[in-house]
């Protein structure tokens, strides 16, 4: 065996080693750095449907994304969304799962989790997968990512009525929300759904202290003050917001609280003679609107609605005592309130504009 | 003296080995392993980037068409002109090299198949990439060898390292790699060479891992076995990539044969047949361009609708066999599996939808149907059910791998009973010697042929051939033209009978061999042909030359008795 010749070869094929081995890093190099890019690209463009809800074309480009780039969780999950918003949950599932099992802590897997249960109808699980996406890591921005999560889990629990948990979840954002108007707006509206109207006007108070102008804020605290039952305060931020609004949204709920104020029976300068000529006023209106709905409806009429409609028009038609006392008007009050309540149970809640004063006003009366 | 009872023991040197030349091919194992893993490397990697560069993102719908027809006709008349060697697939000119050609590849021929494959596979051509990778790979291993001034035995055994390391690199199976060497290449489970074909395939395999990481070939979802009843389900799969298997085959040798028989003039642009069909269907379904891992993996996934599935297993089903019939470059493993992926997916699709709680996702069927169809197509069951297992490292697969597998094998073997890659060396004119010819020893027709016989011309008297078959004692003699065997002749009551469906012989085969073929084919004479032309002449074997050996074997036997 002829040792320099196998040198030589040697020497020679390390050379081609080395020459393909820098061929091969130069063209992984530009394969990783081009894949990247076109998934970056595939990524944004499904991102964007997604928003806009083209659920299925989205789902074409975010598929390619993490095809081209399976390591990039994000893109994964993006995926796993994608499929969850376009009801695909059983292909949506193992995708989530297996990046939730592979970072349990990860906030954005765990915010996928819990879109993919809400889909599915999981909502407990859905709640749970919220709070450890709050709780969990995240990359970049975690400050607004999770008030966003939350308020996310905040709407989930208004669509389920859990007024208490929300309540819980709104007052931890209160605190996180910071100065931001945007976020205390959502913040404030979103009180006012919880059945807060206090903290929900204090909100809004101090986004019309800061903002003047800011006719929204002015809207919402109309809103929360009329929610609160204060029908003067409510007129007074509708007017201030009409001043820079003027719309028939606005014009209606001015109209509304004219009509509550004419009506209202519990301000407290209100004399015991004109709280009980409200009070007529009110059981009057009841008693007509219950009247007309027995009459066109007759398979529900009753024996308890006849009586109390009679009771109803005696005591319309009954003279005015010579000495009218705070009990009378509160014994009218309490027989329209008894009136509406009856006519909740024989015919349901009254959805009319044109009662909406009125419903406002028995609702107050009855809580 | 009492005798060593290890005589060889003494042989053996520090290391363990024998002699130098055990080393040598020991380490120039591993040297083929590193060289190929990175050959093969760039190739995948040259053939990506140049497709993305035919094919960017959102690009035109005629671009589906004209790269194609480009790409065929430019690699085309590369293989017409200039690399001849490397048209084809790869396996069956692997397998013509280490048998009929002592283990020779030229170094020309594995540039020609780097180009020429890059070239069309880049163009949409919807061949696959591994089967040029062995040819690559064996080509490297041979190069290699001859620079070390390897014996011709010693380069016959390097050739199935390479061949085993651009498996290994090219599909990222380093096991199945060695399987289908051993199963396919050379035709033998107990090959001596398997511990070279092992470590090239384990060193190709590192070499991949360095530089491309830990990247499968495809991305395949945890595997179930949701209920016992899914077997009978993969069993249907089995019949199912059986058929679809047979079809293929057949529907490809059928082709090849059709553009054999077209004008040898024509040969440089037949392959811009297959690009147009291949560019015509992608102008209306993208999905048929190329090998179509991507679609692979969309389906493993199971995210494609029903009609789409089969549709993909049709279409590839007719584009591949065109294309690798028209003569292009490339080679069929890669569309064996996405054939397999659509029809796994379509019968999966249907059992989901119809007992979605008993059986798993189309995905899991989609899985098992690529080695469905690898094991009708390419006829190695052995190495598609390691293959998949490779792919899912999942134990629990292998049962209905088997089983579809097998059954999938077993259809393609009834009804088409040449194995593809042989059907195409005889298409070729090549007959590669089986397993029991090459065990042969002793005497070989070689020894005893007429060497330099006449052929003696088809239109000839019958006093000429008397005056032949007189002089070696028989009644038959080989006929042709322009050095083109056309048949055997004989004398019949006067006339000169010509024979063109007649028995052959190959130098390499034994004297019991020829006598069987004679008594089986009722004949005293055989023409001795080449191995790689079953139309060139080397000789002719007579059975009284046959019986002269024997009895001076047995003379000499009778003498040492005696």
């Amino acid at each position: 065996m002829k040792v320099v010749p196998h040198l030589k070869v040697a020497v020679s094929l390390s050379l081609i080693a080395a020459g393909l081995l820098s061929l091969d890093r130069f063209l992984e190099r530009t394969e990783t750095s081009e894949i990247a890019r076109e998934a970056e690209s595939a990524y944004q463009r499904g991102t964007s449907l997604l928003q806009q809800r083209k659920n299925d074309q989205a789902l074409e480009f975010l598929r390619k994304a993490h095809s081209l780039e399976r390591e990039n969780s994000g893109y994964e999950l993006q995926l796993g969304n994608a499929l969850a918003a376009a009801g695909k949950t059983d292909d949506a599932e193992p995708l989530i799962m297996e990046a939730l099992g592979r970072r349990p802590t990860d906030g954005a897997a765990n915010l996928a989790a819990a879109h993919l249960m809400v889909e599915m109808g999981e909502e407990t699980a859905a709640e749970s997968f919220f709070h450890r996406a709050i709780y969990g890591e995240w990359k970049a921005d975690g400050a607004n990512l999770r008030i966003a999560t939350r308020f996310e889990l905040v709407e989930l629990l208004a669509e389920e009525k859990h007024k208490q948990e929300m309540l819980a979840e709104l007052i931890s954002l209160e605190a996180e929300a910071g100065n931001d108007r945007k976020i205390r707006k959502r913040l404030a509206h979103l009180l006012l759904l919880a059945g807060s109207p206090v903290r929900a006007a204090a909100v809004y108070r101090d986004l019309t202290n800061t903002g003047p102008t800011d006719s929204e804020s002015l809207i919402g605290l109309g809103e929360a003050e009329l929610a609160d039952g204060n029908y003067r305060a409510a007129r007074n931020s509708f007017l201030r917001a009409a001043m820079h609004n003027r719309g028939a949204a606005i014009e209606s709920r001015l109209q509304l609280l004219d009509a509550l104020t004419a009506l209202d029976p519990m301000p407290r300068q209100l004399t015991s003679l004109e709280k009980y000529h409200r009070s007529i006023r009110i059981l009057d209106l009841t008693r007509s609107d219950l009247e007309q709905l027995a009459e066109s409806n007759p398979s529900r009429d009753s024996a308890q609605i006849g009586e109390l409609l009679k009771q109803a028009s005696d005591a319309i038609a009954k003279r005015q005592p010579p000495h009218v006392s705070n009990e009378v008007a509160e014994a009218v009050l309490s027989l329209a309130e008894q009136l509406w309540r009856a006519r909740i149970q024989a015919f349901g809640a009254s959805t009319s504009q044109d009662e909406e004063s009125l419903r406002l006003l028995l609702e107050r009366l009855g809580s | 003296m009492p005798e060593d009872p290890e005589p060889d023991r003494q042989k053996l040197n520090w290391t363990g080995f024998a002699n130098r030349d055990d080393q040598l091919l020991i380490v120039l194992s591993l040297v083929i392993g590193v060289l190929v893993g990175l050959t093969v490397v760039a190739f995948m990697l040259v053939t990506g980037r140049l497709s993305a560069r035919m094919y960017p993102p959102d690009s035109a719908a005629w671009r589906r068409v004209l790269v194609p027809i480009a790409g065929a006709l430019l690699s085309g008349y590369l293989l017409f002109r200039y690399f001849p060697g490397a048209r084809g697939s790869g396996i069956p000119q692997t397998k013509f090299a280490l048998f009929l050609e002592d283990g020779y590849i030229s170094l020309k021929t594995v540039f020609g198949k780097l180009i020429c494959c890059s070239i069309s596979l880049a163009s949409g051509i919807a061949l696959g990439r591994e089967g040029p990778s062995v040819q690559i790979g064996a080509g490297i291993a041979s190069a290699i060898a001859r620079r070390f001034g390897l014996s011709a035995e010693n380069v016959k055994a390097l050739v199935p390292a390479g061949a085993a390391a651009a498996l290994a690199a090219a599909f990222n199976t380093p096991i199945a790699a060695v399987l289908f060497t051993l199963e396919e290449i050379l035709g033998d489970l107990h090959a001596p060479v398997l511990g070279s074909v092992v470590l090239s395939s384990a060193t190709s395999w590192i070499v991949l891992h360095l530089i491309l990481g830990d990247q499968p070939l495809f991305h395949v979802p945890a595997y179930q076995l949701v209920s016992t009843a899914e077997f009978g389900i993969y069993a249907i799969l089995g019949v199912v990539g059986g058929l679809g298997s047979v079809c293929f085959v057949k529907l490809l040798l059928g082709l090849r044969l059709w553009f054999r028989k077209l004008p040898r003039w024509t040969v440089w642009c037949q392959p811009a047949i297959g690009g147009l069909l291949v560019g015509l269907l992608g102008w209306f379904h993208p999905e048929v361009l190329g090998v179509g891992y991507d679609y692979v993996d969309r389906v493993l996934g199971g995210d494609f609708p029903l009609k789409t599935v089969i549709l993909l297993a049709v279409l590839k089903i007719v584009a591949t066999p065109v294309c690798y019939s028209s003569g292009n470059a490339g080679g069929i493993f890669g569309p064996s599996l996405f054939v397999g992926a659509m029809m796994g997916g379509a019968v999966g699709t249907v059992a989901h939808t119809l007992f979605p709680g008993s059986t798993a996702n189309p995905g899991a069927y989609a899985l098992v149907g690529m080695g469905t169809a690898f094991a009708g197509i390419v006829r190695t069951p052995l190495t598609s059910v390691i293959m998949i297992f490779e792919m899912t490292r999942d134990y629990s697969i292998i049962v209905p791998l088997m089983i579809s597998n097998m059954i999938s094998f077993f259809i393609s073997q009834k009804l088409q009973q040449e194995p593809i890659y042989e059907a195409l060396a005889h298409q070729e004119g090549v007959h590669l010697p089986t397993l029991q010819e090459r065990g042969a020893s002793g005497l070989t027709a070689a020894d005893i042929m007429v060497k330099d016989a006449p052929m003696l011309p088809s239109a000839v008297s019958v006093e000429s051939l008397r005056m032949e078959t007189e002089k070696e004692q028989c009644k038959w003699w080989p006929v042709g033209d322009d050095g083109h065997l056309r048949g055997m002749a004989t004398d019949r009551r006067g006339v000169t009978e010509i024979k063109t469906s007649f028995a052959h012989a190959h130098p390499d085969h034994s004297l019991s061999q020829l006598l069987e073929r004679m008594r089986e084919f009722k004949v005293d004479a055989l023409p001795v042909v080449s191995r790689a032309d079953i139309h060139r002449l080397i000789g002719v074997v007579t059975l009284r030359r046959i019986l002269s050996v024997y009895e001076i074997q047995e003379e000499q036997a009778g003498a040492e008795f005696e």
